[in-house]
């Protein structure tokens, strides 16, 4: 039976290949031997068509068998199996999985099949912090804050580390906008007797044209919005050309969202930001609101990159806690636990130091 | 006729000047409102309080206080005839044209009387005789007054409405409690809100590129103008707040 997936080894000595992060090229972490990214991109293209097309035949076999009666059409779809290249294992992975690791011999691995009918990305950030970094940053993280639970971090291990690639769509759009504001400016005169505010009401209206580039979007379901918002900004000054040698020794998905139906959210990212600018225009005034806003939209363009993330995972009290970390610039975002106990001592503890202190400050005031 | 020599006494009593202050009785009645006998008997009772407190007051009646207005005529009063006491001095000026009063303060005496408790004090114990027509009635319920408000400073070292040396002020402990309280649940909301760092991004302002801003129109059209007024703060106890220099006091009509 052919494979139908693809274990990039190493041609000089058979070993699993890694991208090491922070290097331009792929690295065989057994023999030291370093690959340019193009060389071994040419060297499995053959392997990955070859393992493309084992893959069609062993799916159609699947499809016209009916195995596995416990599963319906729709779960045998999402959940596929892959042979290991190396090890013959079965490798189980969601119908969006694009590069794996085998449970069985950790032998980083590609299936080049999911690849098929869908967008080639344009653009890798490639990975720049390692799992040490991760592990480092996180320890980082949990410093600082008052109400984490003493024992949180004495007992706390590490569950999961795992490195992916997750697929967002870069949004390039040149805008006319276009706002009209309601501001005040207020001038106090102070009488013996009053006090005297003159509010001088103006409408104030703002147009110009202005440039965002790459709008980060993700692309993934599995992946949370407001954790992928977070880990933002990246620097585009790593982004690569896409080649699936990045991959290598890393998780990958590919899209589920469309860049159709991800496009509203950077569409009022940009609004907002428009907006943003016109309101710096107006720091004369004392007071600012917004009447209404219109955005154009001169020319959109997407590209579709693929993003480094360190999704480290946690348990606390049988509760998981997961954290992410952007691959590129180390910043870590997650949700810690709080000591229940702490939140209510120290505010109080807060409280009672500052009683007497506001009441001597009334009695100063007021005397 | 009457009218004029009233104005010519009161121009006698603010400007005619007087080698001893000593010399000053404590009641002068320009306005011909008291008998004789009444203001002997004021000037007794006073000098006797003046005695007891080591003060000095002064109760004028006057037909007009010209072109004056009350806060300077009482104030003028004070500062040439009552301002020469030990623990200080105090004047009751009424104008019967435009039926008015004034009380007027030196320094030493707004520390005994204050503005904002003892000169109310004083308005509620003569201000109903007063507008009843009973000046004698006032004049003595004012220097009753007086005495009241001194031997109550004198008692417990403090003026009347005021708090005794580490005497708890109920109203500001209790707005002490409640602001210390509110800022404890901001400051627990800040902490639980400080052990999550995810939050959906609203602007891209990350990606904007700054040098393809260009603002093709930029104008400000006035609308209109309203005026908010609202009075100062008047609670004040020193001579700022009640427009009297160099003392307090407060006065009404009546």
């Amino acid at each position: 039976m052919a494979d139908s997936s693809v274990s990039y080894k190493c041609p000089n000595c058979g070993a699993p290949l890694s991208f090491m992060p922070g290097k331009k090229t792929v690295t065989c972490e057994y023999c030291g031997t370093e690959f340019e990214v193009a060389a071994i991109e040419e060297l499995f293209r053959g392997k990955q068509e070859l393992a493309a097309r084992a893959a069609e035949a062993q799916e159609a076999k699947w499809e016209t068998q009916d195995a596995g009666s416990e599963w319906s059409g729709d779960e045998a779809k999402a959940l596929q199996a892959f042979t290991c290249s190396s090890c013959g294992a079965e490798l189980v992975c969601d119908e969006n999985t694009m590069a794996t690791e085998c449970v069985y011999c950790g032998n980083p691995t590609m299936i080049p099949k999911r690849f098929d009918g869908m967008l080639k990305p344009d653009y890798v950030i490639p990975f720049k912090k390692t799992k040490a970094d991760a592990v480092a940053a996180l320890k980082e993280f949990y410093k600082g804050h008052l109400l984490l639970p003493s024992n949180f971090t004495a007992n706390n291990r590490v569950e999961a580390i795992q490195p992916m690639y997750v697929p967002f769509w870069l949004f390039d759009s040149k805008i006319t906008a276009q706002a009209e504001f309601r501001a005040e400016k207020h001038h106090v005169i102070t009488t013996p007797n009053e006090i005297i505010t003159e509010i001088s009401v103006y409408n104030c209206r703002r147009a110009g044209t202005m440039s965002f580039e790459r709008i980060p979007v993700d692309g993934s379901k599995k992946m949370d919005d407001a954790y992928m918002e977070s880990i933002e900004p990246f620097n585009y000054n790593d982004l690569e050309k896409f080649s699936a040698a990045y991959l290598t020794g890393y998780l990958a998905d590919k899209y589920d969202v469309t860049a159709e139906d991800s496009a509203p959210r950077a569409d009022k990212r940009v609004e907002t930001s428009a907006i943003e600018v016109f309101k710096d225009t107006l720091e004369d005034f004392d007071e600012v609101q917004l009447e209404n806003a219109a955005v154009i939209k001169d020319v959109g363009k997407v590209s579709y990159a693929m993003v480094p993330v360190w999704i480290l995972t946690t348990r606390y009290q049988d509760k998981p806690y997961t954290f992410m970390m952007n691959g590129q610039t180390g910043k870590v975002v997650g949700s810690l636990p709080y000591d229940t106990t702490k939140a209510l001592l120290y505010p109080a503890l807060c409280s009672l130091i500052l009683m007497p202190v506001i009441y001597f400050l009334l009695l100063v005031l007021t005397d | 006729m009457k009218k004029f020599l009233s104005l010519l006494a009161l121009i006698l009593v603010f400007n005619v000047a007087v080698t001893s202050a000593a010399s000053v009785e404590p009641v002068t009645d320009n306005a011909g409102l008291l008998k004789p006998t009444e203001v002997e008997l004021l000037n007794q009772r006073i000098r006797d309080i003046e005695h007891k407190h080591k003060i000095k007051i002064g109760v004028v009646f006057v037909e007009s206080v010209g072109n004056k207005d009350m806060i300077t005529a009482s104030d003028e009063l004070r500062d040439k005839y009552f301002s020469n006491g030990m623990n200080g001095g105090i004047v009751l000026l009424v104008a019967m044209d435009e039926r008015k009063y004034e009380m007027a303060t030196d320094r030493r005496m707004v520390e005994r009387i204050t503005d904002s408790a003892g000169i109310p004090y004083l308005k509620d114990a003569f201000q109903s005789s007063l507008s009843a027509g009973d000046y004698y009635g006032a004049a003595d319920n004012f220097a009753k007054g007086v005495d009241e408000l001194m031997t109550y400073y004198e008692t417990n070292g403090v003026a009347y409405g005021q708090r005794a040396p580490g005497e708890l002020d109920p109203m500001a402990a209790a707005v002490a409690v409640v602001t210390s309280i509110i800022l404890g649940v901001f400051i627990r909301s800040m902490l639980i809100g400080s052990m999550s760092n995810i939050h959906h991004a609203m602007a891209a302002l990350d990606y904007l590129k700054k040098n393809t801003v260009k603002l093709k129109e930029s104008r400000d059209t006035f609308l209109f103008m309203h005026v908010q007024r609202r009075p100062r703060s008047s609670d004040r106890n020193d001579s700022s707040g009640s427009g009297h220099s160099g003392g307090g006091g407060g006065g009404g009509s009546f």
